[in-house]
């Protein structure tokens, strides 16, 4: 398709959607459009660029340790300093796709200076890692970068995490994972948030979606790794509660969000969710996984979907492996909950055979 | 055709729409509609019940299992294997359900060969095992033209291949497994692709693709990389040799039906295999760090800045 046709097709698109009266600054748009699809680059060269970028950085920082660089901490903070600043400047002035591994090696090598500096200046863990949390906030601030938004995310996540298991108290593991929550419940079911408030969201909307479902797997992963988190297993409660409101939540905006449903099926809906919830009330990782796998699909975001349903097989087989029953009431436990949802799907079967009939 | 997620963001900044505008619309163009949340919510539910009801009963005699006579334990897997089979061959579904009762029908197969294995104690390897299940489902892989079953074919056919040096116990060294492997896996490639290219085979869809060749393409490199570890003996230079010829060949080939996939992939691997050289052959360990740091930054930046300008390139042109 030439530019002049691909143009009035975006034209008759949006008179479509948004009615013949929606006045737009048509040039402006055209030119944005553009500018948006001259740089696509396809998840191999993402995932290109940030392995090259990550690996070269660890590579450089074992090289700084070994020669004892990363001893004198003065230096260390100070370059950190301005390798994070250099990496934000270059991301703003040199609108550029082949400097994004050059780009990810100094700002990763920037963040691991500085905080390996500021550690060996006797500053306590938790003011690192708040110092780290804040310069990851700031720089996002600046950033107009997909790779670099995607591993600010994680840096920032980290630094909450690192707190998190220094503390080693399973409350605030619990209270990481519900802000995780509330995060990607903001992004996905609150996307008009993000479009409205500002223009770069345009590219850094996804990448800080997959940071956030990446920090929230591995955050679900300490969790229900009981040795690992030293959580006791029956103080899991907290978090799947937390998971089921949430779930109850994405449920009943889906319900509502398309035209009226009556009462009745409404209810059924409600009260089936809730019972298939409430045995998972010490399983938090399914729960978890099951309302990603909402929100992904809400949002359609393919590769959050993948995401998810892997995740959600591996916690179901983790759940089955460490429940504590014999094999006989284990089969038992599966064989009845499977009958639960066929019977479900039959009812849903037929409930919307017969709505497609009338 | 509905506006995309991207063309509403765009829109919105350059024309006058609120927060409830912008969600309206990414409810009407981009979010999944009733029909989708059908869709879901019946495949989720059917997936669901199918499968913790028969895991269900593969737990119950899995328990019962040492009671159960061996006759029932044969029986039952023999039974299974028979109705699935017959369902495929009789029944009236449609043909991606069929395909997939027969991959089901494919597993049952090997759950078959480990419990005659274990009945009958017949001390046989592990490869016997793996060689009979592959024999065994190969004429249906042959003839279901099912790429989720050639797929199985080929992991049973490597499986067996490495049971088999591990307990025959051949003496091969790494390069020579890594090698065999490439072949084991390439080969059928490149036979399914003729095939293709004659439409013998209707489909050979592109994510069976790129998962075999992904596999060829760390075997090759593995074998490569291992003989520069390995004081390069003589299966070294003919590991070298196969290797420039196949990187050629995909090389050339990604250039004709114009694929990026195809040179950066070569480009990885090139670029793991030359880390591994400067690895190898630099003494102090410092050096070695700084020297293949930045080779890895400057290579990647390279290969990125060449990938995008052939898809400029080739979308263009």
């Amino acid at each position: 398709m030439d530019n002049q046709s691909e143009h009035s097709a975006f034209k008759d698109r949006i008179k479509l959607s948004e009615g013949e009266d929606f006045i737009f600054d048509e040039k402006e748009a055209l030119a944005a459009l553009a500018l948006y699809k001259t740089n696509p680059s396809p998840l191999f060269v993402k995932i290109l660029s940030i392995a090259g970028g990550l690996m070269s950085a660890a590579l450089f920082t074992l090289f700084l340790a070994i020669t004892n660089v990363l001893d004198s901490e003065v230096p260390s903070t100070i370059f950190g300093v301005i390798f994070i600043l250099g990496a934000v400047w270059a991301n703003r002035h040199l609108v550029n796709l082949l400097l994004d591994t050059l780009n990810i090696s100094l700002y990763t090598i920037g963040y691991i200076l500085l905080t390996v500096g500021m550690l060996g200046m006797d500053v306590d863990e938790y003011g690192v890692a708040t110092l780290i949390m804040i310069v990851a906030i700031g720089s996002f601030y600046f950033l107009r970068n997909k790779v670099l938004a995607f591993v600010t995310v994680l840096f920032f996540n980290g630094s909450i995490l690192f707190m998190v298991l220094h503390s080693d108290s399973w409350r605030s593991l619990q209270a990481f994972l519900m802000f995780l929550l509330m995060a990607l419940y903001l992004l996905y079911m609150e996307e008009a948030i993000f479009i409205q408030s500002a223009k770069k969201w345009l590219k850094l909307y996804r990448p800080v979606c997959s940071g956030f479902i990446l920090s929230f797997l591995t955050a679900l992963f300490l969790l229900t790794h009981t040795e690992i988190s030293g959580i006791e297993p029956e103080n899991l409660w907290l978090s799947s509660l937390f998971n089921t409101g949430l779930i109850l939540l994405v449920v009943h905006r889906v319900t509502t969000s398309f035209g009226k449903t009556r009462t009745g099926r409404k209810f059924f809906i409600y009260i089936v969710s809730f019972a298939a919830l409430l045995p998972l009330i010490l399983a938090p990782g399914i729960s978890g996984c099951l309302f990603l796998l909402l929100i992904t699909y809400y949002n359609l975001h393919k590769t959050g979907f993948v995401l998810a349903t892997l995740a959600l097989l591996y916690f179901i087989i983790q759940y089955y492996y460490e429940l504590s029953f014999t094999l006989l009431e284990k089969s038992a436990i599966l064989f009845v909950s499977g009958i639960f949802f066929l019977i479900i799907f039959y009812f849903v079967h037929k409930t919307i055979y017969r709505d497609e009939k009338h | 055709m509905a506006l995309s997620r991207e063309e509403i963001h765009i829109i919105s900044h350059h024309g006058k729409m609120e927060k409830e505008a912008i969600r309206s619309s990414m409810r009407r163009n981009v979010y999944a509609r009733p029909d989708q949340w059908k869709k879901f919510v019946k495949l989720f539910l059917l997936t669901l019940g199918v499968g913790f009801t028969t895991s269900g009963i593969l737990f119950f005699f899995a328990f019962n299992w040492d009671s159960l006579h061996k006759l029932i334990k044969i029986g039952l897997m023999e039974t299974l294997v028979t109705l699935t089979v017959a369902l495929v061959i009789f029944g009236k579904f449609s043909l991606p359900v069929k395909n997939t009762i027969l991959m089901g029908a494919a597993i049952l197969v090997g759950t078959l060969f480990a419990v005659y294995g274990q009945v009958y104690q017949t001390g046989a390897n592990a490869y016997d095992f793996f060689l009979g299940w592959t024999l065994f489902i190969s004429l249906w892989v042959i003839v279901s033209n099912f790429p989720a079953l050639w797929l199985l074919l080929l992991v049973l056919i490597n499986t067996t291949f490495l049971l088999y040096i591990d307990q025959v116990g051949l003496d091969l060294d790494a390069i020579s497994v890594f090698l065999i492997l490439f072949i084991l896996t390439a080969l059928p490639l490149v036979l399914l692709n003729v095939l293709f290219n004659v439409s013998i085979i209707p489909v050979l869809p592109v994510w069976f693709r790129r998962v075999v060749e992904l596999a060829s393409l760390f075997f090759i490199t593995s074998a490569v990389i291992s003989g520069i570890f390995e004081a390069r003996p003589s299966s070294w230079y003919s590991a070298l040799f196969i290797a420039s010829c196949s990187f050629g060949a995909i090389f050339f080939y990604g250039f004709t039906v114009r694929i990026i996939f195809y040179p950066a992939i070569i480009f990885t691997s090139l670029i793991a295999i030359l880390s591994c050289v400067i690895i190898e052959f630099s003494n102090e360990i410092e050096l070695t760090l700084l020297l293949v740091s930045i080779f890895v930054m400057i290579s990647v930046t390279l290969v990125i800045k060449f990938i995008l300008f052939l898809q400029r390139k080739w979308t263009d042109g």
